[in-house]
Protein backbone atom coordinates (compact mmCIF):
# COMPACT_ATOMS: atom_id res chain seq x y z
CA UNK A 1 0.00 0.00 0.00
CA UNK A 2 0.78 3.29 -0.69
CA UNK A 3 -0.26 6.98 0.07
CA UNK A 4 0.91 8.27 -3.28
CA UNK A 5 -1.92 7.65 -5.11
CA UNK A 6 -4.87 7.84 -3.40
CA UNK A 7 -7.79 9.41 -4.85
CA UNK A 8 -11.09 10.91 -3.14
CA UNK A 9 -13.32 8.56 -5.33
CA UNK A 10 -11.92 5.74 -3.82
CA UNK A 11 -11.39 6.97 -0.41
CA UNK A 12 -15.20 7.80 -0.31
CA UNK A 13 -16.26 4.27 -1.76
CA UNK A 14 -13.96 2.50 1.18
CA UNK A 15 -15.42 4.69 3.77
CA UNK A 16 -18.70 3.25 2.60
CA UNK A 17 -18.01 -0.26 2.55
CA UNK A 18 -16.45 -0.43 5.93
CA UNK A 19 -18.80 2.14 7.66
CA UNK A 20 -20.22 0.65 11.20
CA UNK A 21 -22.57 2.14 14.02
CA UNK A 22 -21.31 3.34 17.24
CA UNK A 23 -24.70 0.70 18.85
CA UNK A 24 -23.11 -1.86 16.89
CA UNK A 25 -19.55 -1.67 18.12
CA UNK A 26 -20.71 -1.16 21.70
CA UNK A 27 -23.78 -2.53 21.94
CA UNK A 28 -26.19 -1.31 25.60
CA UNK A 29 -24.91 -4.54 27.51
CA UNK A 30 -21.17 -4.32 26.48
CA UNK A 31 -18.29 -4.92 29.38
CA UNK A 32 -14.72 -4.85 29.37
CA UNK A 33 -13.10 -7.71 30.47
CA UNK A 34 -10.77 -6.41 33.53
CA UNK A 35 -9.51 -9.89 34.11
CA UNK A 36 -7.54 -9.69 30.72
CA UNK A 37 -4.93 -7.07 29.78
CA UNK A 38 -5.85 -3.98 27.25
CA UNK A 39 -2.70 -3.15 25.50
CA UNK A 40 -0.29 -6.12 23.82
CA UNK A 41 3.07 -6.55 25.40
CA UNK A 42 5.10 -4.90 22.53
CA UNK A 43 3.51 -1.98 23.50
CA UNK A 44 3.64 -2.11 26.99
CA UNK A 45 7.19 -1.57 28.04
CA UNK A 46 6.16 -1.59 32.02
CA UNK A 47 5.83 -5.72 31.82
CA UNK A 48 9.70 -6.08 31.97
CA UNK A 49 9.01 -4.53 35.28
CA UNK A 50 10.71 -6.32 38.16
CA UNK A 51 9.48 -4.48 41.28
CA UNK A 52 5.70 -5.37 39.93
CA UNK A 53 3.48 -8.05 40.80
CA UNK A 54 1.80 -9.71 37.89
CA UNK A 55 -1.46 -8.10 39.43
CA UNK A 56 0.31 -4.62 39.11
CA UNK A 57 0.94 -4.88 36.18
CA UNK A 58 -2.29 -5.70 34.76
CA UNK A 59 -4.26 -3.03 36.35
CA UNK A 60 -1.05 -0.88 35.04
CA UNK A 61 -1.97 -2.47 31.48
CA UNK A 62 -5.90 -0.92 31.89
CA UNK A 63 -4.69 1.93 32.83
CA UNK A 64 -2.56 2.57 29.99
CA UNK A 65 -5.47 1.01 27.94
CA UNK A 66 -8.10 3.71 29.25
CA UNK A 67 -5.64 6.71 28.95
CA UNK A 68 -4.68 5.06 25.30
CA UNK A 69 -7.92 5.74 24.22
CA UNK A 70 -8.36 8.48 25.89
CA UNK A 71 -5.36 10.59 23.83
CA UNK A 72 -6.86 9.46 20.79
CA UNK A 73 -10.69 11.01 21.64
CA UNK A 74 -8.14 14.24 23.06
CA UNK A 75 -6.22 14.66 19.41
CA UNK A 76 -9.21 14.00 17.21
CA UNK A 77 -10.66 17.40 19.27
CA UNK A 78 -8.75 19.44 16.70
CA UNK A 79 -9.02 16.94 13.80
CA UNK A 80 -12.31 17.35 13.73
CA UNK A 81 -11.91 21.36 13.64
CA UNK A 82 -9.39 20.93 11.15
CA UNK A 83 -10.91 18.80 8.63
CA UNK A 84 -14.39 20.92 8.89
CA UNK A 85 -12.35 23.62 7.43
CA UNK A 86 -10.52 21.51 4.50
CA UNK A 87 -14.51 20.28 3.63
CA UNK A 88 -15.50 23.97 3.50
CA UNK A 89 -13.03 24.68 1.66
CA UNK A 90 -14.55 22.23 -0.82
CA UNK A 91 -17.41 23.48 -1.37
CA UNK A 92 -18.89 24.46 -4.75
CA UNK A 93 -15.74 22.51 -5.82
CA UNK A 94 -14.71 18.67 -6.21
CA UNK A 95 -17.92 16.69 -5.12
CA UNK A 96 -16.07 13.26 -4.52
CA UNK A 97 -13.51 15.23 -2.24
CA UNK A 98 -16.31 17.23 -0.50
CA UNK A 99 -18.22 14.60 0.70
CA UNK A 100 -15.16 12.00 1.08
CA UNK A 101 -13.97 14.71 4.07
CA UNK A 102 -17.58 15.57 5.18
CA UNK A 103 -17.32 11.63 5.80
CA UNK A 104 -13.54 12.16 7.64
CA UNK A 105 -15.40 14.47 9.70
CA UNK A 106 -18.18 12.58 11.07
CA UNK A 107 -16.15 9.25 11.37
CA UNK A 108 -13.70 11.28 14.02
CA UNK A 109 -16.71 12.59 16.18
CA UNK A 110 -18.10 8.99 15.97
CA UNK A 111 -14.65 7.91 17.16
CA UNK A 112 -14.90 10.42 19.55
CA UNK A 113 -17.82 9.11 21.05
CA UNK A 114 -16.50 5.74 21.01
CA UNK A 115 -13.76 6.73 22.88
CA UNK A 116 -16.76 8.31 25.55
CA UNK A 117 -18.29 5.21 25.86
CA UNK A 118 -15.17 3.16 26.13
CA UNK A 119 -13.95 5.69 28.85
CA UNK A 120 -17.90 5.27 30.31
CA UNK A 121 -17.42 1.55 30.34
CA UNK A 122 -14.10 1.86 31.99
CA UNK A 123 -14.65 3.83 35.09
CA UNK A 124 -18.20 1.97 35.68
CA UNK A 125 -16.49 -1.01 36.67
CA UNK A 126 -12.59 -0.67 37.05
CA UNK A 127 -12.96 -0.02 40.47
CA UNK A 128 -10.65 3.04 41.24
CA UNK A 129 -10.29 6.40 39.50
CA UNK A 130 -7.89 7.24 36.64
CA UNK A 131 -6.28 10.44 36.05
CA UNK A 132 -5.95 11.48 32.51
CA UNK A 133 -4.27 14.62 31.01
CA UNK A 134 -6.76 17.77 31.06
CA UNK A 135 -7.51 20.55 28.64
CA UNK A 136 -7.72 18.83 25.29
CA UNK A 137 -9.20 22.49 23.86
CA UNK A 138 -5.80 23.95 24.80
CA UNK A 139 -3.65 21.37 22.79
CA UNK A 140 -6.40 21.45 19.71
CA UNK A 141 -5.53 24.97 20.30
CA UNK A 142 -1.71 25.10 20.37
CA UNK A 143 -2.16 22.60 17.69
CA UNK A 144 -4.43 24.80 15.16
CA UNK A 145 -2.31 27.62 15.79
CA UNK A 146 0.51 26.35 12.98
CA UNK A 147 0.68 25.97 10.03
CA UNK A 148 -2.44 24.49 7.87
CA UNK A 149 0.53 21.90 6.29
CA UNK A 150 2.24 21.65 9.79
CA UNK A 151 -1.24 19.80 11.18
CA UNK A 152 -2.16 17.91 8.25
CA UNK A 153 1.65 16.03 8.91
CA UNK A 154 0.95 15.61 12.48
CA UNK A 155 -2.38 14.29 11.47
CA UNK A 156 -1.49 11.93 8.66
CA UNK A 157 1.27 10.97 11.62
CA UNK A 158 -1.17 9.96 14.32
CA UNK A 159 -3.75 8.12 11.35
CA UNK A 160 -0.63 6.11 10.22
CA UNK A 161 0.11 4.84 13.84
CA UNK A 162 -3.64 4.05 14.87
CA UNK A 163 -3.13 1.81 11.73
CA UNK A 164 0.25 0.70 12.72
CA UNK A 165 -0.56 -0.32 16.39
CA UNK A 166 -4.06 -2.50 15.01
CA UNK A 167 -1.97 -4.26 12.46
CA UNK A 168 1.29 -4.42 14.12
CA UNK A 169 0.51 -5.69 17.69
CA UNK A 170 -3.51 -5.78 18.29
CA UNK A 171 -4.83 -7.21 15.68
CA UNK A 172 -5.24 -11.41 16.14
CA UNK A 173 -3.53 -11.01 19.93
CA UNK A 174 -6.49 -13.84 21.59
CA UNK A 175 -4.84 -12.68 25.01
CA UNK A 176 -6.22 -8.82 25.33
CA UNK A 177 -9.75 -7.94 26.10
CA UNK A 178 -12.14 -8.66 23.08
CA UNK A 179 -14.41 -5.55 23.18
CA UNK A 180 -11.09 -3.03 23.19
CA UNK A 181 -9.39 -5.27 20.34
CA UNK A 182 -12.88 -4.50 18.49
CA UNK A 183 -12.66 -0.79 19.12
CA UNK A 184 -9.37 -0.62 18.02
CA UNK A 185 -10.30 -2.61 14.90
CA UNK A 186 -13.06 -0.60 13.80
CA UNK A 187 -11.28 2.58 14.34
CA UNK A 188 -8.30 1.49 12.39
CA UNK A 189 -10.95 0.83 9.44
CA UNK A 190 -11.71 4.04 9.24
CA UNK A 191 -8.66 5.70 9.95
CA UNK A 192 -6.95 3.79 6.93
CA UNK A 193 -9.16 6.50 4.45
CA UNK A 194 -8.47 9.67 6.53
CA UNK A 195 -4.76 8.96 6.45
CA UNK A 196 -5.65 8.66 2.47
CA UNK A 197 -7.30 11.89 2.30
CA UNK A 198 -4.55 13.86 4.45
CA UNK A 199 -2.08 12.76 2.06
CA UNK A 200 -4.36 14.32 -0.49
CA UNK A 201 -4.87 17.61 1.24
CA UNK A 202 -1.74 17.88 2.23
CA UNK A 203 -0.92 18.06 -1.44
CA UNK A 204 -2.89 20.75 -1.85
CA UNK A 205 -0.71 22.82 0.33
CA UNK A 206 2.21 22.08 -0.75
CA UNK A 207 1.85 22.31 -4.54
CA UNK A 208 2.18 26.03 -4.63
CA UNK A 209 3.67 26.62 -1.36
CA UNK A 210 7.40 28.65 -1.06
CA UNK A 211 9.76 26.43 0.30
CA UNK A 212 10.51 28.77 3.53
CA UNK A 213 6.40 27.52 3.89
CA UNK A 214 7.41 23.62 3.95
CA UNK A 215 10.56 24.25 5.56
CA UNK A 216 7.89 26.12 8.57
CA UNK A 217 5.62 23.38 8.45
CA UNK A 218 8.64 20.86 9.00
CA UNK A 219 10.21 22.84 12.05
CA UNK A 220 6.28 23.48 13.34
CA UNK A 221 5.43 19.41 12.92
CA UNK A 222 8.54 18.84 15.53
CA UNK A 223 7.43 21.57 17.83
CA UNK A 224 4.03 19.71 17.78
CA UNK A 225 5.71 16.48 18.58
CA UNK A 226 7.79 17.67 21.28
CA UNK A 227 4.35 19.20 23.06
CA UNK A 228 2.75 16.54 22.76
CA UNK A 229 5.88 14.61 24.16
CA UNK A 230 5.18 16.83 27.07
CA UNK A 231 1.92 15.73 27.27
CA UNK A 232 2.53 12.04 27.16
CA UNK A 233 5.19 12.74 30.03
CA UNK A 234 2.43 14.10 31.93
CA UNK A 235 -0.02 11.23 31.78
CA UNK A 236 2.75 9.04 32.13
CA UNK A 237 3.30 10.41 36.05
CA UNK A 238 -0.75 10.19 36.40
CA UNK A 239 -0.62 6.47 35.91
CA UNK A 240 1.60 6.06 38.59
CA UNK A 241 -1.11 7.77 40.74
CA UNK A 242 -3.84 5.93 39.53
CA UNK A 243 -2.09 2.51 39.67
CA UNK A 244 -1.22 3.02 43.93
CA UNK A 245 -4.95 4.12 44.03
CA UNK A 246 -6.19 0.69 42.22
CA UNK A 247 -3.30 -1.44 44.46
CA UNK A 248 -4.39 0.76 47.72
CA UNK A 249 -0.99 1.04 48.32
CA UNK A 250 2.12 3.46 47.75
CA UNK A 251 5.24 2.67 46.28
CA UNK A 252 8.85 3.29 46.92
CA UNK A 253 10.35 6.09 45.10
CA UNK A 254 12.60 4.24 43.13
CA UNK A 255 9.55 1.85 42.14
CA UNK A 256 7.49 5.22 41.08
CA UNK A 257 10.27 6.72 39.23
CA UNK A 258 11.00 2.53 37.05
CA UNK A 259 6.47 2.86 36.38
CA UNK A 260 6.81 6.35 35.43
CA UNK A 261 9.75 6.10 33.17
CA UNK A 262 8.53 2.78 31.64
CA UNK A 263 5.36 4.24 30.59
CA UNK A 264 6.81 7.73 29.58
CA UNK A 265 8.59 5.17 26.75
CA UNK A 266 5.51 2.98 25.78
CA UNK A 267 3.68 6.19 24.99
CA UNK A 268 6.34 8.14 23.13
CA UNK A 269 6.93 5.04 21.03
CA UNK A 270 3.52 4.36 20.57
CA UNK A 271 2.40 7.73 19.90
CA UNK A 272 6.01 9.57 18.58
CA UNK A 273 8.43 6.49 17.35
CA UNK A 274 5.63 4.64 15.69
CA UNK A 275 5.23 6.90 13.36
CA UNK A 276 8.28 8.61 12.14
CA UNK A 277 9.56 4.84 12.01
CA UNK A 278 6.43 3.75 10.18
CA UNK A 279 8.06 2.74 6.56
CA UNK A 280 5.08 4.68 4.49
CA UNK A 281 5.53 7.56 6.74
CA UNK A 282 9.08 7.35 5.42
CA UNK A 283 8.51 6.60 2.00
CA UNK A 284 5.69 9.58 2.23
CA UNK A 285 8.21 11.98 3.27
CA UNK A 286 10.66 10.82 0.77
CA UNK A 287 8.75 11.86 -1.84
CA UNK A 288 7.34 14.80 -0.46
CA UNK A 289 9.18 16.11 2.22
CA UNK A 290 12.21 14.84 2.18
CA UNK A 291 14.05 17.46 4.75
CA UNK A 292 11.46 15.76 7.17
CA UNK A 293 12.99 12.30 6.53
CA UNK A 294 16.39 13.72 7.58
CA UNK A 295 15.42 14.23 10.93
CA UNK A 296 13.26 11.28 11.47
CA UNK A 297 16.05 9.13 12.49
CA UNK A 298 17.46 11.52 15.66
CA UNK A 299 13.62 12.12 16.75
CA UNK A 300 12.74 8.38 16.39
CA UNK A 301 15.74 7.63 18.06
CA UNK A 302 15.09 10.70 20.81
CA UNK A 303 11.93 9.35 21.68
CA UNK A 304 12.55 5.84 21.51
CA UNK A 305 14.49 6.05 24.62
CA UNK A 306 11.62 8.08 26.42
CA UNK A 307 13.46 11.63 26.29
CA UNK A 308 12.53 14.79 24.78
CA UNK B 1 -28.89 17.00 -8.11
CA UNK B 2 -25.40 19.39 -8.30
CA UNK B 3 -24.79 20.89 -11.73
CA UNK B 4 -22.03 20.21 -13.22
CA UNK B 5 -19.28 23.24 -13.66
CA UNK B 6 -19.59 25.58 -16.58
CA UNK B 7 -17.04 26.67 -18.73
CA UNK B 8 -16.32 29.96 -17.93
CA UNK B 9 -15.05 32.39 -20.74
CA UNK B 10 -12.13 34.10 -18.42
CA UNK B 11 -12.15 37.79 -17.51
CA UNK B 12 -8.50 37.50 -17.16
CA UNK B 13 -5.27 35.35 -17.75
CA UNK B 14 -5.38 31.86 -16.10
CA UNK B 15 -3.81 30.19 -13.49
CA UNK B 16 -5.05 27.58 -10.57
CA UNK B 17 -6.42 29.56 -8.28
CA UNK B 18 -8.23 31.96 -10.42
CA UNK B 19 -9.53 28.74 -12.32
CA UNK B 20 -10.71 27.47 -9.09
CA UNK B 21 -12.09 31.03 -7.96
CA UNK B 22 -14.21 31.18 -11.42
CA UNK B 23 -15.21 27.47 -11.47
CA UNK B 24 -16.87 28.09 -7.92
CA UNK B 25 -18.61 31.29 -9.19
CA UNK B 26 -20.01 29.45 -11.93
CA UNK B 27 -21.43 26.88 -10.63
CA UNK B 28 -23.27 28.38 -7.65
CA UNK B 29 -23.99 31.66 -9.58
CA UNK B 30 -24.49 30.75 -13.20
CA UNK B 31 -21.72 31.28 -15.65
CA UNK B 32 -22.98 35.09 -16.60
CA UNK B 33 -23.38 36.05 -13.23
CA UNK B 34 -20.09 34.74 -11.77
CA UNK B 35 -17.66 36.10 -14.71
CA UNK B 36 -19.56 39.63 -14.04
CA UNK B 37 -19.25 39.41 -10.25
CA UNK B 38 -15.59 37.97 -10.56
CA UNK B 39 -14.62 41.20 -13.19
CA UNK B 40 -16.40 43.73 -10.83
CA UNK B 41 -14.35 42.80 -7.66
CA UNK B 42 -10.90 42.26 -9.65
CA UNK B 43 -11.40 46.08 -10.93
CA UNK B 44 -12.04 47.11 -7.26
CA UNK B 45 -8.88 44.96 -6.23
CA UNK B 46 -6.84 46.93 -9.21
CA UNK B 47 -5.89 43.87 -10.14
CA UNK B 48 -6.20 41.42 -13.52
CA UNK B 49 -6.65 37.85 -11.55
CA UNK B 50 -5.80 36.59 -8.69
CA UNK B 51 -2.18 35.06 -8.52
CA UNK B 52 -1.80 34.52 -4.92
CA UNK B 53 -3.47 32.60 -1.96
CA UNK B 54 -3.62 36.62 -0.57
CA UNK B 55 -4.95 37.69 -3.57
CA UNK B 56 -7.53 34.63 -3.07
CA UNK B 57 -8.21 35.91 0.72
CA UNK B 58 -8.95 39.27 -0.28
CA UNK B 59 -11.09 38.41 -3.11
CA UNK B 60 -12.67 36.27 -0.90
CA UNK B 61 -13.66 39.27 1.80
CA UNK B 62 -15.43 41.44 -1.18
CA UNK B 63 -17.71 38.43 -2.24
CA UNK B 64 -18.56 38.20 1.38
CA UNK B 65 -20.03 41.35 1.29
CA UNK B 66 -22.42 40.56 -1.71
CA UNK B 67 -24.64 38.09 0.61
CA UNK B 68 -26.27 34.88 -0.45
CA UNK B 69 -24.75 32.60 -2.74
CA UNK B 70 -22.32 34.72 -3.80
CA UNK B 71 -21.11 34.86 0.14
CA UNK B 72 -21.13 31.29 0.52
CA UNK B 73 -18.23 30.89 -2.40
CA UNK B 74 -16.49 33.77 -0.83
CA UNK B 75 -16.11 32.09 2.97
CA UNK B 76 -15.78 28.84 1.25
CA UNK B 77 -13.07 29.92 -0.83
CA UNK B 78 -11.63 32.59 2.02
CA UNK B 79 -11.16 29.10 4.27
CA UNK B 80 -9.00 27.76 1.02
CA UNK B 81 -6.86 30.71 1.28
CA UNK B 82 -6.29 30.76 4.57
CA UNK B 83 -5.20 26.83 4.75
CA UNK B 84 -2.00 28.31 1.99
CA UNK B 85 -1.29 30.70 4.66
CA UNK B 86 -3.04 33.71 3.63
CA UNK B 87 -3.38 36.23 6.03
CA UNK B 88 -6.97 37.66 6.75
CA UNK B 89 -6.97 41.70 6.39
CA UNK B 90 -9.90 44.65 6.18
CA UNK B 91 -10.92 45.03 3.11
CA UNK B 92 -10.02 48.82 3.36
CA UNK B 93 -6.43 48.21 3.97
CA UNK B 94 -5.47 46.55 0.19
CA UNK B 95 -7.69 49.26 -2.13
CA UNK B 96 -4.12 50.35 -3.38
CA UNK B 97 -4.06 46.77 -5.30
CA UNK B 98 -1.05 45.71 -3.67
CA UNK B 99 -0.14 41.84 -3.56
CA UNK B 100 1.28 40.07 -0.51
CA UNK B 101 2.93 37.12 -1.96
Amino acid sequence: MSFLHADYRKCLDASEQVSWALSSVVPPDSRLDFSKPFMPEAMFLAHGLDSLTSDEKLKLNQIFGRAYGYLFYFVEAYIVAATMEHARAELYGDEHALRALLRFTEEEVKHQQLFLKFGDLFERDFGSAVGLTDSPQEVASYILSKSPMAVLLVTLHLEIITQAHYVDAIKGHTGLDPLFVSLFKHHWLEEAQHAKLDVLELEKLRMGAATEQIETAIKEYVEILDAFGGLLARQAALDVTSLEAAMGKAFPEETRTQIEHAQTRSYYRAFLWYGLTNSLFQEYLAERFPSLLAQCGELAARFGQGRL
Amino acid sequence: MLARPLAVESVAPTNPLNETMMSRLARALGPQKGNSLASAILATMGIPCLETPQDLCDFSNHLIGYGGLAEAVGRSLKVMALLRSAIDRPIAARKDGTRTA
